[in-house]
């Protein structure tokens, strides 16, 4: 049995606090640990769409897909904050030289990069063939950078002249990476009409260089959307 | 028309309240532990308003409830001040720091002979400087609790390693003095020591004071 696929997905990572880096001032909590009303965080999403196709292996018990999938990974660095009494932006190191230390008061930084990448899953059908079938997926991408950019969101608006400058202190997109993760799908239909296959991916990862990365991303899951064709 | 007045006051108050919550960021403390010498901040040059060092076997350490440096010029002399408390070794610094554990308030002022800055942006002249502690016209006092030292020093010496303009915004804001100290000294005939000090302060128009 052979299928062909169109895919879309979204993927949340939960990232390490970004305290450790040397163009942003330290962080402290204005209220006892127990009371946390504001500190740095670093987010990350990722949205895709693409195509595979599916051979099925083994009594149909198994299937194997590769395709192409393009990638857009949004990063974030900001302050988030439960009261009013925490500050809603972080210093900036922008400029170190001789007896002159420039911040610059920033609300948020984001990166924004489109990757190309293939997809390989593995996917196991334990159940008889049904039009309502669950299935188990492990699968992993290894993708490529197409391009990255990055935005500021200065305190201060008067400030956006800076952009350009801070774009090149925080680190460049990772140029390859690669994710890996677990999924469990239904497969909505019969095997030899179109039909949908709907994923939760949990938990997925990231494989990086984290030492030059601009978030350092954990764990994290999300869901997948795709459309079958029959071959 | 009084609805108005009122939308504007209180919109007034809010934008006030906020510049100020803004300014009060760099007046706080941020505790990086040394990965060396337990319970001592980690030597820094971002102004995070810290000190600490071991005296004998105590820590002369900041804490929350006192401004950590003062520079004063008065009457020709201008002295280098740290305010903290002074706690047992044995304990992180990090708990002493201004919550709810009683610490013993210490004070530690410099004169610095020689130096005479009229406004705060004149320390930036302490840059790369190091000062003999035990030179002639070198004079440290101590304050622990109530009792007023005059530390009879024979040797050491302070380090004012990096001193920085600091701009935030395009709008200079404080001077940063980032250094180390350390000294032996007579205090009441028995020799004491003052050990592995650093500081990373920072000091603006509020924390300098000439009259």
């Amino acid at each position: 049995m052979k299928s062909f696929y169109f895919e879309t997905g979204m993927d949340f990572m939960i990232c390490n606090p970004p305290d450790n880096k040397d163009y942003i001032r330290g962080d402290v909590n204005p209220l006892p640990v127990y009371y946390e009303s504001s500190y740095m965080m670093a987010l990350m999403y990722k949205n895709y769409i693409g195509f595979k196709y599916e051979k099925r292996v083994l009594n149909n018990k198994l299937g194997l897909l590769s395709g192409v999938r393009f990638t857009r990974i949004e990063s974030s660095i900001g302050r988030n904050n439960y009261w009013s009494t925490g500050a809603n932006f972080l210093y900036l190191l922008y400029n170190q030289e001789g007896t002159t230390t420039e911040y610059l008061k920033v609300k948020d930084i984001s990166q924004v990069s489109q990757y190309l990448g293939i997809p390989l899953e593995l996917r196991i059908y334990p159940y008889e063939e049904r039009k309502v079938q669950m299935y188990y997926k492990i699968a992993a991408d290894i993708n490529i950078l197409l391009k990255g950019k990055s935005k500021v969101t200065f305190y201060d608006p008067d400030m956006n002249s800076y952009s350009d400058a801070v774009g090149k202190i925080i680190e460049d997109p990772w140029k390859v990476y690669a994710a890996v993760y677990a999924a469990v799908g239904m497969k909505i239909g019969a095997s030899d009409k179109p039909g949908i296959n709907i994923e939760a991916c949990f938990p997925s990862a990231i494989i990086c260089n984290y030492n030059t990365s601009f978030v350092e991303p954990s764990y994290g899951g999300g869901f997948q959307v795709n459309i079958r064709f029959p071959l | 028309m009084k609805n108005y007045f009122i939308y504007v006051i209180t919109s007034v108050i809010f934008f006030i309240a906020g510049c100020q919550k803004s300014e009060y960021e760099l007046e706080k403390s941020i505790y990086q532990p040394d990965e060396t010498h337990s319970g001592l901040p980690a030597y820094s040059e971002w102004g995070y308003n810290t000190f600490g060092a071991f005296y004998e076997r105590k820590l002369f350490i900041y804490n929350e409830n006192e401004v950590p440096a003062k520079v004063i010029n008065t009457g020709g002399i201008t002295r280098f001040i740290l305010k903290g408390g002074l706690v047992p070794s044995e304990n992180d610094g990090y708990y002493y720091n201004g919550y709810d554990i009683y610490t013993p308030t210490m004070t530690l002022a410099f004169e610095l002979p020689g130096f005479h800055p009229d406004v705060y942006s004149d320390l930036i002249h302490l840059n790369d400087t190091i000062i003999d502690l035990a030179g002639p016209d070198m004079r440290i006092t101590a304050i622990m609790g109530i009792d007023t030292v005059d530390m009879d020093v024979f040797n050491g010496k302070l380090q004012f390693k990096r001193v920085q303009h600091l701009i935030v915004d395009e709008q200079p804001v404080k001077i940063i003095l980032s250094g180390y100290f350390g000294f032996q000294a007579l205090v009441h005939g028995e020799p004491v020591s003052m050990s592995y000090g650093r500081f990373d302060v920072g000091i603006d128009e509020y924390d300098f004071a000439k009259y």
